[in-house]
C-alpha cells in the first residue's frame, strides 16, 4: 500500500499548474516577477513564513520575495491541502502542526495504594508516617530535611531499598560527601559502589536550577537507570537577593515543581525536593500543592518533629505531628 | 570625508552609534554610524519559524552561530534585529514569557551595544582610527593595535569638579541651595563660580564647560551626589534643557540615585548609578575601581586591552572588565552568548567530586607572629596555567578531544586541542603584563617606569578574577605583606 504524502510537489510556474474545475478553494504563493509557483495552500500561511522558509528569495529569479511574493485565490486538487514548490528544501515546515492532545492522566491516578513503604529510612515512626514510595514527589522542608535526603540517598541504592542509582540536583550548594561515607559504613556497605551510584551536579544560579530540572534530569535518569532523585533546597536560589526578576523566578520555578511531579508519576519513580526553610510563601504554597506528600522536619535540639501536611492516600494525617526520639543525625 | 583620531566616547543612541574622535590638533569630532543591535535565538526550527511570524519580532533572519563555546557545528539561530538596549531586554522577556520559558534559549540580550559594537568593529577605545562617512555609515580603518605596548595617547584636557552646597541639615541634600562650583584645571588653576543666583552659577558652569572642552571631567561622589544634584537644581530652576555638560547637545538627566548592591569577593559592595556625560569621560573617584589604584594609565590600559568602554571600565569590577574580553573572543568565534547563566557543572558522581573539589580545601593559619616568613607569590599562577594548559569551561571534557594528550591529573577529563575562550582572553594579559614588568625594570626614565608600573598593576587586578573568589592573594606593597 503505497503512503499518502503530507506535502505534495508543485509545477514549477504558476502557467503550468493543472487546470481544475472542482477542486478546492486555496491560496497560490507566487513570485510575480518569474512567476515560480511557490506554494499552494488550503489554509492561508503567513507570507513571512513562506519568506523565511525559502530563505528569503525567489528560488528561480533570485530576487528578495519582500518585493516579489504575491498571493491569489487559487484551486487545490481533491484531497490535497498543500503543495510546495520542488525548489523548497524543507516542505514540512509549512504544513500545520496537527494538535497533539496529550493524556494527561488524573493527578495521583496511578500511585499505589499500600501503606508499605518502597524506601525506608530505618526510622520506624518516620517510615510510617511518611510511607515513601515510586511515583510520588515529597517535600520536605526544614533543616532536617537534608539529613533525612543524604540519608534515603544511600539507602536508595541498598538491594533492600530501591537498588536504584541516584540523581542529585544540588541546588542549595549541600551535597556532603563525609555524612554520605558515614551512612555507608553504618549501613555496612561497599563505600567505593554507593558513592559511584550517586551522580551529582551543582547549581549556582536559579536558572541552573530549572535548566538542571526541566532539560538535564530526564536524560540523567535515563542514562544511570535512577529510579530516584533528590533536589536539595529547591528554592534557596530562586530566592537568591540578587534575582532581579522576581516574576520570571516564580514562573520558572513553579513550572520546576510541575516539571517534578508529572516526571515522579510517568516515570514511577521517587523524588524528593528538599527546603531548608521557608522563604517565599507562594514557593511553598507551590511545592505543599503539587507534592503527593508534603512534610515539615524541625530540630528540636533533642529530637526532631515531623509534621505531616499532605498526603495522597491517607488524608486523614493532615498535619499529623510526630515526634522522633532522636534527632535526625543521630539514625546515622 | 576622513577623520583622523582616537575614541574617546561610544554610545548608541536609537538606530545609530554615536563615537566621539579626538583628533590630532586637540579638538573633537562627533560621528554616527547606522548601526542596530541585535539578539539571537535558538530552539525548535519549527518553533523558530512560528516565533519569527509574530508580529513582536520584526527584522528578523536566520544566520548560523555556534551555541554554545565548543560546538563542533553551528546550529541555525534567528537573529533579530531590536533599536537598543532596553528594547532587546523587553523583547528576550517576551518571547520568554510567551513560550512559557522553555521553547527558546535566548543570546546576545545583555551586552552593552557600545562594546558589540567595538567587537564587530574591531575597534578598541582610545584606538588611533581613520574614519571615513559615508550614506549614514563609517569606514573604518585602524591605525592601531591592541598588541602594541608603547601605544601613543592623545592629549587629554583634565578637569576636577567640586560644588558647595549651602547647608540647611547636617548632611547635604538635594534640597539645599548651590553655593559655588570650583573647576580646577589640569594647570592647578581654580576657576569659582559663586556669583549671581543658582540659575546664573548653573549657566556659568555650562558656559565654562564649552570654554575649556575638558575631556576628562573628574569627581569625588559625581555618581552619587554632585551630577544627580546639579540636574535637580536646573530642573527647579526650570532650565534643565540648558544644562549641558556632555559634548552632545543632550541635557543632563535627572535620575534616581539608585545604585545596586552586589557580592564580590567576600564583600558585599555597592554600586552607584553612573553619571555619563556624552562626549567626554567622567571619572568619580568614589565609584572607580581601576583608576583608583591604578591611575588613568592602568584605566585606559584595561579599556584598551578589555575593549570596554572608559567610562564603564573606570566603573565595572575586574569581572566585567575580564568577561568582556570573553565576550569579544565569542563573537570572533561566532559564539553566541548565553542571556542567563543557565548551563550547569556536568554530572559527577560522589568519588569524582571529591577528587575535583580538592583545591576547595583551606589550611587554617595558627594566628600568631613569626618571624622568618616566607613568600610564595602565587598572583599569576592560574592564569598562567589556564593559559598553557588550555583551560576553558568548553574545552575540560570536550566531546571532539577525547584521545587529547592533554588531561586533568587524577580526574583524566581531556582538555580539547582547539584553544578555549579564557586561555585565549588571558593571553594578551599574560603577555603585556611580562613585558611591562620588564620595562619597569629596564627603563630609567622616572615618568615612563611609573606609567609601566601603572599598565602592569591594572593588568594583575584583572588576572585576580581568574582565582576562585575565596583565594586570599599574598601581595607585598611598600614592604608590607598583606592577604587581599
Amino acid at each position: 500500500m503505497e503512503t499518502r504524502r503530507a506535502v505534495d510537489p508543485l509545477q514549477p510556474k504558476t502557467w503550468q499548474l493543472d487546470q481544475i474545475e472542482n477542486g478546492n478553494q486555496g491560496y497560490l504563493y507566487h513570485c510575480m516577477l518569474c512567476d515560480e509557483a511557490l506554494v499552494l495552500s488550503k489554509d492561508q500561511i503567513n507570507p513571512r513564513k513562506i519568506k523565511l522558509v525559502f530563505d528569503g528569495t525567489c528560488p528561480s529569479c533570485g530576487f528578495e520575495l519582500d518585493m516579489v511574493l504575491s498571493c491569489r485565490a487559487s484551486l487545490l486538487p481533491a484531497g490535497r491541502r498543500l503543495l510546495t514548490s520542488l525548489k523548497c528544501r524543507d516542505p514540512e515546515l509549512l504544513r500545520k502542526r496537527d494538535d497533539q492532545i496529550e493524556y494527561q492522566p488524573r493527578r495521583g491516578s496511578t500511585l499505589a495504594r499500600d501503606l508499605q513503604p518502597g524506601i525506608t529510612t530505618g526510622i520506624e515512626s518516620l517510615d510510617k508516617a511518611l510511607i515513601l514510595k515510586k511515583g510520588q514527589f515529597v517535600f520536605l522542608e526544614g533543616e532536617p530535611s537534608h539529613a533525612l535526603s543524604l540519608l534515603l540517598c544511600v539507602r536508595a541504592t541498598h538491594p533492600q531499598g530501591l537498588d536504584s542509582d541516584v540523581v542529585f540536583i544540588d541546588a542549595g550548594n549541600l551535597f556532603d560527601t563525609y555524612t554520605i561515607s558515614q551512612h555507608i559504613v553504618n549501613l555496612g556497605l561497599e563505600s567505593g559502589r554507593v558513592q559511584q551510584r550517586i551522580h551529582l551536579s551543582r547549581a549556582f544560579t536559579h536558572h541552573q536550577v530549572h535548566s538542571l530540572i526541566v532539560e538535564k534530569l530526564i536524560a540523567a535518569l535515563d542514562e544511570y537507570g535512577a529510579r530516584f532523585a533528590v533536589v536539595s533546597d529547591i528554592t534557596a536560589l530562586f530566592c537568591d537577593p540578587d534575582v532581579r526578576e522576581k516574576k520570571e523566578a516564580l514562573d520558572i520555578f513553579r513550572q520546576s515543581v510541575q516539571f517534578l511531579g508529572k516526571t515522579a508519576e510517568q516515570r514511577n519513580m521517587l523524588i524528593i525536593a528538599t527546603n531548608q526553610k521557608a522563604r517565599n510563601k507562594t514557593m511553598t504554597d507551590a511545592l505543599m500543592h503539587t507534592a503527593h506528600v508534603s512534610a515539615r522536619l524541625k530540630d528540636k535540639g533533642a529530637y526532631t518533629q515531623l509534621i505531616i501536611a499532605r498526603h495522597p492516600f491517607t488524608p486523614q494525617k493532615e498535619d499529623e505531628v510526630i515526634t522522633l526520639d532522636k534527632t535526625l543525625l543521630g539514625y546515622q | 570625508m576622513k577623520h583622523l583620531g582616537w575614541i574617546l566616547d561610544l554610545y548608541h543612541k536609537p538606530g545609530q552609534m554615536v563615537v566621539w574622535l579626538k583628533k590630532p590638533d586637540g579638538k573633537c569630532v562627533r560621528l554616527t554610524d547606522r548601526w542596530k543591535p541585535r539578539i539571537h535565538v535558538g530552539g525548535d526550527y519549527r518553533k523558530l519559524i512560528d516565533l519569527a511570524c509574530k508580529s513582536y519580532v520584526e527584522n528578523s533572519i536566520f544566520v548560523d552561530k555556534f551555541e554554545r563555546a565548543g560546538d563542533i557545528e553551528k546550529s541555525r539561530v534567528l537573529e533579530v534585529v531590536v533599536e537598543n538596549d532596553e528594547e532587546a531586554t523587553r523583547l528576550a522577556r517576551r518571547i520568554q514569557r510567551e513560550s512559557s520559558y522553555s521553547n527558546f534559549r535566548l543570546y546576545d540580550v545583555d551586552i552593552p551595544s557600545p562594546q558589540v559594537y567595538l567587537y564587530q568593529k574591531d575597534l578598541f577605545p582610545l584606538a588611533l582610527v581613520e574614519a571615513e562617512e559615508k550614506d549614514e555609515k563609517i569606514e573604518w580603518t585602524l591605525r592601531d593595535s591592541r598588541k602594541t605596548i608603547d601605544y601613543k595617547l592623545p592629549p587629554l584636557r583634565k578637569i576636577r569638579l567640586e560644588i558647595k552646597t549651602r547647608k540647611n541639615k547636617r548632611i547635604r541634600t538635594f534640597e539645599d541651595e548651590l553655593d559655588s562650583l570650583s573647576i580646577i584645571t589640569d594647570r592647578e588653576e581654580t576657576l569659582v563660580l559663586d556669583s549671581g543666583s543658582e540659575e546664573e552659577k548653573l549657566l556659568s558652569l555650562v558656559e565654562t564647560f564649552n570654554e575649556i572642552d575638558p575631556d576628562i571631567v573628574v569627581t569625588e561622589g559625581g555618581d552619587s551626589f554632585i551630577f544627580p544634584y546639579l540636574a535637580r537644581r536646573a530642573y527647579k530652576n526650570g532650565m534643565l534643557n540648558r544644562l549641558v555638560l556632555g559634548r552632545d547637545a543632550s541635557p543632563l538627566r535627572v535620575y534616581e540615585v539608585q545604585g545596586h548592591s552586589y557580592f564580590s569577593y567576600g564583600k558585599i559592595l555597592y554600586r552607584e548609578t553612573a553619571a555619563r556625560l556624552l562626549g567626554r569621560l567622567h571619572i568619580d573617584d568614589h565609584n572607580a575601581f581601576i583608576s583608583a589604584d591604578c591611575g588613568l594609565e592602568g584605566l585606559f590600559e584595561i579599556s584598551r586591552t578589555c575593549i570596554i568602554p572608559i567610562q564603564r571600565a573606570s566603573r565595572a569590577t575586574i569581572g566585567t572588565n575580564m568577561t568582556s574580553l570573553q565576550f569579544y573572543h565569542a563573537v570572533k568565534e561566532n559564539v553566541l552568548i548565553p542571556w542567563n547563566k543557565n548551563q550547569p557543572e556536568e554530572w559527577k558522581d560522589s568519588n569524582e567530586l571529591v577528587i575535583a573539589d580538592r583545591g576547595g580545601f583551606i589550611h587554617e593559619p595558627q594566628m600568631g607572629i613569626y618571624d622568618q616568613v616566607g613568600e610564595l607569590d602565587f598572583t599569576s599562577l592560574y592564569p598562567t596555567l589556564m593559559l598553557r594548559n588550555n583551560l576553558s569551561g568548553e574545552t575540560v571534557n570536550c566531546k571532539c578531544c577525547l584521545d587529547s594528550p592533554i588531561r586533568v591529573p587524577e580526574l583524566n577529563y581531556n582538555i580539547c586541542k582547539r584553544p578555549g575562550i579564557v586561555p585565549l582572553s588571558l593571553d594578551i594579559i599574560l603577555r603585556r603584563r611580562a613585558e611591562y614588568k620588564r620595562l619597569e625594570k629596564t627603563t630609567q626614565d622616572e615618568s615612563a617606569r611609573s606609567k609601566f608600573h601603572e599598565r602592569q598593576s591594572a593588568l594583575k587586578w584583572i588576572l585576580v578574577c581568574c582565582l576562585s573568589p575565596d583565594s586570599p592573594v599574598l601581595t607585598l606593597q611598600n614592604g608590607m605583606v598583606s592577604y587581599q
